[in-house]
Formats: structure tokens, C-alpha cells, sequence
């Protein structure tokens, strides 16, 4: 596993303080230019946004924001499965009716194997595992069981384009795994920040067991799924939804693509700045490119099946591998076409 | 991902915990602090923020707890710190005006005092122990004092909120229901060693990475000879003499190695339904402090709240202010437990009439724990 970031914490104290030093400074400016948004708040005739898209200020509030999370809760448990493939325990998300299942590609690992599927209520179902993206951490699963009633029941995905920082959320799954009698767990947090290509960072707390599960909005769509954790309680990752949305033929497909965290994938060669085409320019000593027998001035033609346009493309086809891969390469030198096959390694740091 | 270690011969067939990968990767700092780009804005958009969001983003910011001070305002008077030299060790429950209150057994590790609202300190006496459910009846030299009104409704269903009292205005923190109240699977103890018949008595075959037997310095080979003060002559003796005891107990063995006798003392773990117990372990220890005695209770309410140890042991309430549960043990980074308000009402109700003495040897607010 890979170790503590000891340098998270002080990141995120950084960055807050960052923060409220920059609201202090806004909150000054706001009473100097009197904006209709800070004291339009107190006017007696502006509507109050519902109390789910805002903080609670009162027990009215509270008992708004409770009855709503109540019936979330009775539509966002059925939905979500303990998952268990190969020696492998986790969560994940029905988000269709005929049984499409959103997990992490750490639970599912690679397509073509059988999944075992736990339902809310302990019945057991099979599955078989689809595509994976492996830098992002997505995972698909369909589940081959015959429903009853022709319907799993089943989540919808929504928008992460449209999560913002403070937001209310839930999140269910099964940490520690699954535990007979216990249904999802359910938290309640916020989200405290989002980069949209990586992660949502909530704290709502999860832990092993919980990967895979769903990151519900307080309408109820999936935004996103669990991923990781860091050691301070605050630090809880979910992979956008709109990853499983962009990739969706992909991973339906079953392709594998992408590299785990920490290990990115490199041959060890340089092309020729502004250069039209795949021509090597460099070839780095000691680099998985030398040992395979490639040379300044070899242009790639093929990376593995693909055929390679320019640089830029094959760069691309290397981001995709991941360290250990052998790839077939086929090179032209001189009035030569040359077969060379290259282990991808890790990119050292 | 660490793995068990591999011994060829057995790898198959005797393999006592399931190869499980922990399926949680833990963040690398660079990945995700990358994420933290400064968000683009204008004047209307950090204005737009401020109204939504004064200060940070967290469900624990100042402010909501502040929405929840009408809800905590009567229970607060009924709650006490329990301080263990000055420091508080736990919240307790004033479950009677003439001065009984109810908090946390495991720890009470000596003579402990209660402070109240008021900041008032008075000595406290122990007066009864349910250890199943690590619940103690304290006596303090008071009067008029108020006691918690219990919840008379079934307990609260998932996704309702909870706050835990304090001694302050302010709960001492918030949370919602995460599964329904339920009885829990008793805990499955277990040293983690593998064991063989060996003539009368019983051999160490294989110790497991991270285990209790690990830590306690057991080696393959050892042959256990007792467990506190009963003879073992077979695996199950060990392994059922083990099985009634509660993860965190400590249990006192004499081990034979190379002609030697050796007095070894093991506090025992549980089996975890995931991984090995060094994964389990590293996941204890990710996001807080954990109780100490957070196993083996018979019935629990699971909540999301937030809990330090020393914040167990007093009331935990609905949004009527009602007491549905005392909080019991911050389990795990996910998860705290309360006793549910049904379970420990008639509990409390023997207490008060003499069931449940503490045991003999340990003097009226003596060491209760049975944990080191």
C-alpha cells in the first residue's frame, strides 16, 4: 500500500486558512460596496433556499433536513451492493434497471470474472465484471442474475459537473465488509472540495470495505464513488460520476485501460520538438526503449495494434499501459521494418 | 498489500482466514493535493459563497452545531464530564435526582469525580457493573438534580439526526443514524495461531503476521500449557477457552519452549471480516483515536458521529431533546455506538436495585476496566 501523506494535513490547513484569510478580505470588501446578495439575506421578503441546499440554522431546519434524509435513505440503500470478486471485498452502485453496477476498478479488477453481489436485504446475486480505468479507478459490473419483477432495484447518476464545495451528501456501503443483519451504511457529510478530472473530497468517513460504494446528492443521484482515504477524518475520495459517464463504452466493453496511483507507465524515449511525426529523437540509457533495441531515428509505426499518427499519439498509447506490459513495436529503420517488443516500467520518480 | 506469509504445505487446505486484499487503497499526497487547485471567481461568485458558506465547509462547522443548542439544552443538564485525575475520561448520564448517574464501566480506572453544567465537582462512587455492555452506576452526594428524559419512541430510524450532549451550550457533536438498532453477532476472539495435537498436549504450528499471538512474542513450536487457570490438552480447550474471553481482555499463558517455562500475557484480538489483523490494524488506526472496550456489547445503535473516547458514556438525543441512547464506544473511523434508551432503561432500573454489585475486588470506585 502506498504510504501516509504525512504532508496532507498540513495542505489542507494551508488551504483553509488560505481561505478564510481570502473570506475575511471579501466579507471587508462586501460591507464597503453593501452587494444586494450579503443583505438581501436578512430582507424579510427574499425566499430562503431549501434548507438541503444550505446550512441548517434552527430546529425548523433540522426537521426539514432530517425527514428529507430519512426518505433518501429508504431509496439510496436498496441500491447499493456488497461486492466480492476473486479474494476482493467491496461496495458498489445499481444504476440501471437491468442491473449496470458502478464500482472502483480496485474491487473488480480485471473484465471476464465472476462477481458475487450482496442486495440490502442479504440476497445473494452473480455478476461479471466489465471494463476498468485503472488511473481514475472506475469499474463496471453487470449483474447476470434474472431480476424479479424484470427490475434491479436501482440509483440514477447525476451531474459531478455540477458539485460544489459545501453540498450536502451521503454516501452507504459496507465497511469492514459485509456484515450478516447489517445493511449499508449510511453517513452524512459535505463536500469539501472538488477537482473535477480526480476526486470529490467529502467527510463523509468510509474505510475499507466501503470502495466502490456510492457518493449520493440530496437529490439522490450517484456524484460519485469511494476510492480512498487519507489518515485525517476530513480526507474522503470519491471518483466523479461523470468519469463512469465519459467512459461508459469503454468500461461497458470491457477494456482495460489506464495505470494504478504511483505507477506511471514509461518507455524512455524523447521525440523531436515540434516534430511532425514519431520519429525518435532520444532514446534514454538503461530505459525499458534501450533495452528494447530502439534507436535515434527509428519512426514508430505501431505501439501493440494501434497505429501511431505523431508523438503526442504515442505518448497517449503509453499513458494507457501500465508497468510490466510487453508491447509489440513496430519500427521503420531506414528501408527496414523492424518487430522490437518494450516492457513498459514505472516512471522513476 | 501485505500478505500472510506463505507456508506451501498448508496454503490450501488449513488456511484459517480467508486471503482477503483490503480493497480500500490508501491516498498518495501528491495525487490528491494536486486536486486543490484555487477556484476561478468573480466578485459575485465569493459573495454567492459567503452567504451559503461562512468559513469552512465541514458538516461539524460552529454553525451547525449551533443549530442544534435548543435540542441539547435539557439533556446538557443532565450530563456530567467524569474526570479520572482532573482529565475527562468520559460523559455520563444522570439517570436519578438523589445522584446516580450512568457512564462508560471500562473507564473508570480509579477513583473518578463528576463536574456538571455548573462546573460543580463531586466525588463519585461506584455502585454497579453490567460488563456485557460496559455500563456503570456511579453515586454522587447530591439532590434535585435532574435527571435524562428518556425517549419512549422505538429507536430513531436511519438518517434521523443525533447530537451528544455536553456540559457547554454546545453539543459535544452531531450525527445521523447509520443502521437501525440491532443485536450484534457476538465477537469472535482468537490469539492467531495455528495449533496441533501433540501427544497430551497441544504445539504452536503457525503464528499470524500482526496477530495478539505475534505481539505477545508466541513462536511456532511453543506448546501452550495453560490459559489463566485452566490446563490445555487440546486445540479446542485452547480455542474455546479463548472464545469466552472478549477481544482487549488479556489472558495469562504458560508456554513450554525448548524445556523452558514461560509466563506470557496476550491481550486477544477479533477476527476481522477483512483482511489480515495488521490490515485491520492499520485501518484502526486511520482518523482518531478508537475506544479502548469497543467490542463484544449485545445491543447497539450505530451512528456517523464523531466521538473521541473520553466523549462515550453520556446521552445521545433526538430532535424532541429526548435521550435515545448512551453513547457506548467510538468503534471504528466509520462508525460510534450507543446502548439504545430501551436497552438501558431497565437496565438501570436493576442497577438501582441492588443487581450488578461491582466485583468484590475492586473497592467502590476502584479499577473496573478489564482492559490494560
Amino acid at each position: 500500500m502506498s504510504s501516509f501523506p504525512k504532508g496532507l494535513t498540513d495542505v489542507l490547513v494551508l488551504r483553509d486558512w488560505a481561505k478564510r484569510m481570502c473570506l475575511a478580505l471579501a466579507i471587508g470588501l462586501s460591507f464597503v460596496t453593501a452587494p444586494v446578495g450579503l443583505i438581501a439575506e436578512e430582507a424579510p421578503t427574499v425566499v430562503r433556499k431549501p434548507v438541503i441546499n444550505r446550512i441548517p440554522r434552527n430546529l425548523d431546519d433540522l426537521r426539514g433536513m432530517q425527514t428529507h434524509v430519512q426518505k433518501l435513505a429508504e431509496q439510496v440503500i436498496p441500491a447499493t451492493v456488497a461486492v466480492q470478486v476473486g479474494s476482493a471485498q467491496g461496495s458498489g452502485v445499481i444504476i440501471s434497471a437491468d442491473g449496470y453496477v458502478l464500482t472502483v476498478a480496485h474491487v473488480s479488477g480485471r473484465p471476464g470474472r465472476v462477481a458475487t453481489l450482496v442486495l440490502h436485504d442479504g440476497t445473494k446475486v452473480s455478476g461479471e465484471t466489465l471494463g476498468i480505468h485503472r488511473t481514475l479507478d472506475a469499474g463496471l459490473i453487470k449483474i447476470t442474475a434474472t431480476p424479479r419483477n424484470d427490475e434491479w432495484p436501482h440509483a440514477v447518476m447525476g451531474d459531478s459537473e455540477k458539485v460544489q464545495p459545501g453540498q450536502w451528501c451521503l454516501v452507504t456501503g459496507h465497511p469492514g465488509g459485509f456484515e450478516e443483519q447489517r445493511p449499508p451504511v449510511l453517513r452524512l457529510g459535505r463536500v469539501l472540495a472538488f477537482h473535477e478530472d480526480s476526486t470529490i473530497n467529502t467527510d463523509c468517513t468510509l474505510i475499507g470495505g466501503d470502495s466502490g460504494g456510492p457518493l449520493f446528492n440530496m437529490n439522490g443521484k450517484v456524484i460519485g464513488v469511494n476510492s480512498r482515504i487519507g489518515n485525517p477524518l476530513t480526507v474522503n475520495l470519491h471518483v466523479p460520476v461523470n468519469v463512469y459517464r465519459e467512459s461508459w463504452d469503454r468500461l461497458a466493453r470491457a477494456d482495460t485501460w489506464g495505470h494504478e496511483p504511483g505507477q506511471r507507465p514509461y518507455i524512455g524515449v524523447q521525440g523531436k520538438p515540434e516534430g511532425k511525426d514519431a520519429t525518435v529523437w532520444r532514446v534514454f540509457p538503461g530505459t525499458p526503449a534501450a533495452q528494447a533495441g530502439i534507436k535515434p531515428g527509428d519512426l514508430i509505426l505501431r505501439f501493440g495494434s494501434r497505429r501511431v499518427k505523431d508523438f503526442e499519439a504515442l505518448q497517449s498509447l503509453v499513458r494507457d499501459e501500465r508497468p510490466g506490459n510487453r508491447i509489440k513495436v513496430l519500427v521503420r529503420r531506414g528501408d527496414d521494418e523492424v518487430q522490437l517488443e518494450v516492457t513498459v516500467a514505472k516512471r522513476p520518480d | 498489500m501485505r500478505q500472510l506469509p506463505a507456508s506451501p504445505r498448508r496454503e490450501t487446505a488449513l488456511m484459517f482466514l480467508q486471503r482477503v486484499v483490503f480493497a480500500l487503497l490508501l491516498s498518495v499526497c501528491l495525487a490528491c493535493s494536486s486536486g486543490f487547485a484555487a477556484e476561478p471567481d468573480s466578485d459575485n461568485h465569493w459573495l454567492s459563497r459567503i452567504r451559503l458558506l461562512p468559513g469552512e465547509h465541514e458538516r461539524s462547522h460552529r454553525t451547525v452545531k449551533s443549530a442544534f443548542r435548543s435540542v441539547v439544552e435539557s439533556a446538557n443538564h443532565s450530563t456530567v464530564r467524569v474526570l479520572l485525575d482532573g482529565l475527562q475520561v468520559a460523559l455520563g448520564a444522570v439517570v436519578h435526582e438523589d445522584g446516580h448517574i450512568v457512564t462508560k464501566a471500562s473507564e473508570l480506572k480509579g477513583p473518578v469525580e463528576c463536574q456538571f453544567t455548573n462546573g460543580r465537582r463531586l466525588a463519585a462512587k461506584l455502585v454497579a457493573l453490567k460488563s456485557d455492555y460496559d455500563l456503570a452506576l456511579l453515586k454522587v452526594e447530591g439532590e434535585g438534580l435532574l435527571a435524562t428524559k428518556w425517549s419512549s419512541s422505538p429507536s430513531p430510524t436511519i438518517g434521523s439526526w443525533l447530537a451528544t450532549s455536553s456540559t457547554s451550550e454546545y453539543p459535544t457533536a452531531i450525527g445521523i443514524v447509520s443502521a437501525n438498532a440491532r443485536r450484534l453477532p457476538k465477537p469472535r476472539t482468537v490469539l492467531g495461531v495455528g495449533l496441533e495435537q501433540s501427544g497430551r498436549r497441544v504445539r504452536v504450528t503457525r503464528v499470524l503476521v500482526g496477530s495478539a499471538a505475534a505481539k505477545a512474542g508466541i513462536l511456532r513450536g511453543d506448546m501452550i500449557v495453560s490459559i489463566g487457570e485452566n490446563a490445555m490438552d487440546s486445540p479446542k480447550s485452547v480455542s474455546s477457552t479463548i472464545r469466552q474471553m472478549l477481544p482487549g481482555d488479556r489472558a495469562t499463558l504458560i508456554i513450554e519452549r525448548a524445556n523452558r517455562s514461560l509466563s506470557i500475557s496476550a491481550m486477544l484480538g477479533e477476527a476481522s471480516r477483512l483482511g489480515n489483523p495488521d490490515q485491520a490494524e492499520l485501518m484502526d488506526s486511520l482518523g482518531g483515536p478508537l475506544s479502548a472496550r469497543r467490542v463484544g456489547f449485545p445491543y447497539v445503535l450505530q451512528h456517523d458521529t464523531v466521538l473521541r473516547p473520553e466523549d462515550c458514556g453520556g446521552p445521545l438525543v433526538d430532535l424532541d431533546g429526548r435521550v435515545v441512547g448512551i453513547n457506548i464506544a467510538r468503534v471504528s473511523r466509520v462508525a460510534s455506538y450507543a446502548i439504545p434508551a430501551n436497552q438501558v432503561k431497565p437496565l438501570v432500573a436493576d442497577m438501582l436495585a441492588g443487581k450488578y454489585p461491582p466485583p468484590a475486588d475492586s473497592v467502590a470506585s476502584e479499577r473496573v476496566s478489564t482492559n490494560d
